[in-house]
């Protein structure tokens, strides 16, 4: 599958490639909420991995207009740390799944099983 | 409005002062008046007896010269004789030493002889009855009086006594209505001796002063009796005989300066003196000026009262004296309230000062300075001084309690200051952590998917990914913890609460083989607070118990009523739950609710529950306290505020 990793660390997109890339998928790495719908409206991807905490445009504005525009998108939304009000948050913009970090490969993989399964949709 | 007390103060003192003032300046005045007119009137009667006295004495000095001539024989024998020059001169040269204005012979049988008179042509003489001797006659001895004589007596006597006895009545105030006109009689002092010669009656000796004009008696009496005082230029003392009711000797002045002959007494007077025959003392109007005087008739030698003998004090003199003394009292009054106001000022000062002192502070404590001037020095020990001084004692304290809670409250800040900053700072630690963890973390886990490793690397690979697992653990123990909750408080039933929690653990309490009970109390009130987290708080001890009891031990909770443990007075309930586990030690009770103190085995615990859980009871206004004995198990109570809380 083609994933896009959204994270302004460089070292969590390196481990979410290394992960990704060892199940097969195809993996795009960007640093910022901007550059994402660059890339989007380049070539839009299935399924998203979005980080939350990040300067100048934070994940959830990021999937608010990801599923504005490409509703049909899958986007998982990462944390460093789960607060209800965050996973309230992502929830009320349709992330579809959610995930904190710091995270095993397993975890990772395991959230995105059904996604995968389903063909990335729904 | 500072001044509605001083002003009250101050007129009390004026109002009493000027009561008492004017009371006894009415009082006093009156008395003292009272007393000095009695004291005049009192004088004024002796001096009319004094007067009466001199006015009898002229009579008797009458008497005396008619009787001392009546004695000489020559008199007797050159009436015999019928030698009328010689008696002429005889009488003469008496009535001129004597003062006398009329004197006479008459025969027994009445007509007169001779006199001294001017007119005295004897055919003339005969024809007026000589009233005096008339009565000598009558009674057969000497008479002396006051008598009154006809105008044509007077004529036939003496013309020019006749002249002085006319006059004219000038119209007076106060005089009882009478035809304006003259008067013609006179008043006079007379006698009538008989002179006997070889014991037989020869003749008769009269002779007398016509009061008329007279001023020798009225000045002998104000010489005499007045000392001829004078006040402002006025004689104190006057004197007055009166015929009826008209002044015919006084010296009594008009405004003139003239004496007042003719003027007429009051009618208020006449009625009572010359009609009613009383004697009469009291101010009056005399002519010009008001006089304390003493009236009391004159009676003629038959008894009839013919006219009225007077004197009278000036009353000015005392009518000044009282002036004065009320003009005294006046002054002493004023002066009194004028005292009074100033004893009345400085009193209010004396005792307002403290007050307003207190009330200037007062203002500035409401205003936010709780340090205001009071100055203790001069309080006085009354009531006022108590007021200061509590007042300042009361200041003390609640400077006091001010500063003890501005203490606690900057303690408080500064804690909730430096959580939040710890706060702050350990979620962005943890942020920042979190993200080069998931790569060792990743990392980690993908070298351990290699299949071609040696086994102690392998082993070496599962040591890290299990400490990098730890990590993890540490870190979301720490934004667990610094993270301070928002509260949701809402009605809570602790005993569902209890219920529910303990249902979350009986599985592993039964699996472990302890006794999980709850027995909760009675009339236990629903208290506000935060389901959830009290839930999570709840938990975390219940957890605690288990794990601290072995097989065979008990866990339980109790719930009951019971007011604060720290603030008397404050209603709330208490949630215990006691096991029968090893027991905390005592150096380890002081420490347990430190974040990341843990007795747990590494990797168990975090270490970090305990405070969580802390903090969340506190913020809820309440507390949890423990007991605990090694070998026999602790009891861990929770106590929640009814109604609402400190967070």
């Amino acid at each position: 599958m083609k994933i896009l990793v959204v994270d302004d660390e460089p070292i969590v997109l390196t481990c979410c490639q290394r992960i990704l890339e060892d199940q097969g998928h195809t993996v795009h790495l960007v640093g910022s909420a901007d550059e994402a719908i660059t890339v989007m409206e380049d070539e839009p991807f299935e399924i998203l991995l979005v980080d939350i905490k990040m300067p100048i445009r934070d994940g959830i504005d990021l999937v608010r207009e990801i599923k504005e525009k490409w509703p049909e998108t899958s986007v998982i939304v990462m944390t460093g740390y789960a607060t209800p009000e965050t996973i309230r948050k992502s929830r009320s913009q349709r992330a579809d799944k959610f995930i904190a970090k710091p995270f095993t490969p397993d975890e990772l993989l395991e959230i995105l099983r059904p996604i995968i399964f389903k063909g990335g949709c729904r | 409005m500072f001044y509605s007390t001083r002003l009250k103060i101050v007129v009390s003192f004026l109002a009493v002062s000027l009561i008492g003032g004017t009371v006894s300046l009415l009082v006093g005045t009156r008395l003292l008046y009272t007393a000095v007119f009695n004291e005049a009137r009192m004088r004024v009667s002796l001096d009319l007896n004094a007067a009466r006295e001199i006015y009898n004495n002229r009579l008797q000095g009458i008497k005396t010269t008619l009787s001392i001539l009546s004695q000489d024989p020559s008199i007797g024998k050159a009436f015999t004789a019928g030698e009328i020059p010689q008696l002429q001169s005889r009488l003469g040269g008496a009535v001129k030493l004597a003062g006398l204005d009329f004197a006479g012979i008459s025969a027994p049988n009445g007509t007169t002889v001779c006199k001294t008179g001017k007119s005295n042509s004897p055919a003339e003489a005969s024809a007026i009855s000589n009233p005096i001797v008339e009565l000598a006659l009558d009674r057969k001895a000497s008479v002396l009086g006051t008598v009154v004589l006809s105008p044509e007596y007077l004529e036939s006597e003496d013309p020019e006594l006749a002249d002085r006895a006319r006059i004219a009545t000038i119209p007076t105030l106060r005089a009882a209505l009478r035809q304006e006109g003259e008067e013609g009689s006179g008043l006079a002092l007379a006698g009538a001796v008989p002179v006997f010669r070889n014991g037989q009656l020869v003749c008769f000796l009269y002779g007398g002063v016509l009061l008329n004009r007279d001023v020798t008696i009225v000045d002998t009496i104000r010489d005499t009796v007045f000392h001829n005082e004078t006040y402002k230029g006025r004689n104190i003392g006057t004197a007055t005989i009166f015929f009826k009711d008209l002044r015919i000797s006084t010296n009594v002045l008009t405004p003139e300066g003239k004496r007042a002959i003719g003027t007429r007494i009051s009618a208020e007077v006449k009625t009572s003196v010359l009609d009613e025959g009383r004697k009469w003392t009291d101010r009056a109007f005399v002519v010009n000026d008001w006089y304390i005087t003493a009236y009391e008739p004159i009676e003629d030698l038959r008894g009839k009262r013919v006219g009225i003998l007077y004197v009278g004090i000036l009353e000015e003199k005392y009518g000044d004296i009282r002036r004065d003394a009320f003009t005294i009292f006046i002054v002493l009054t004023i002066l009194g309230m004028g005292l009074s106001v100033g004893l009345g000022l400085f009193l209010a000062s004396r005792i307002l000062r403290p007050v307003y002192q207190l009330i200037e502070a007062s203002k500035q404590v409401s205003a936010g300075n709780l340090n205001p001037e009071i100055d203790l020095r001069q309080a006085p020990k009354s009531e006022i001084g108590i007021l200061q001084k509590t007042f300042h004692e009361m200041l003390g304290s609640v400077r006091e309690r001010y500063r003890r809670q501005k203490a606690e409250s900057e303690i408080q800040l500064l804690q909730s200051e430096k959580q939040a900053s710890i706060g702050r700072l350990a979620a962005g630690v943890a942020h920042e952590i979190n993200n080069p963890l998931t790569g060792v973390l990743t990392f980690t886990h993908l070298l351990l998917r290699r299949k071609d490793l040696p086994e102690d690397v392998r082993k070496d690979l599962e040591t890290i990914a299990q400490a990098t697992d730890r990590v993890r653990k540490i870190i979301k123990g720490l934004l667990d913890f610094s993270r301070q909750t928002a509260l949701y408080p809402e009605p809570l039933n602790l005993h569902n609460l209890v219920r529910s929690t303990v249902a979350l653990v009986e599985n592993q309490a039964l699996v472990k083989g302890i006794l999980l009970k709850f027995e909760p109390g009675e009339n236990i009130p629903p208290v506000t607070a935060d389901s959830s987290q009290i839930q999570s708080v709840l938990l975390n001890i219940l957890l605690n118990a288990l794990d601290a009891t072995d097989p065979g031990g008990s866990v339980t909770l109790t719930s009951r009523r019971q007011s604060s443990p720290e603030k008397a007075g404050q209603k709330g309930v208490a949630l215990a739950v006691t096991d029968t586990g090893c027991g905390i030690p005592p150096e380890n009770i002081t420490k347990l609710f430190d974040p990341f103190f843990s007795t747990k085995e590494v990797g168990q615990g975090t270490g970090l529950g305990l405070s969580v859980s802390y903090g969340i009871v506190e913020r809820h206004g309440g507390a949890i306290r423990v007991k605990s004995e090694v070998g026999k198990g602790s009891t861990f109570t929770i106590w929640l505020p009814i109604e609402g809380n400190k967070g």
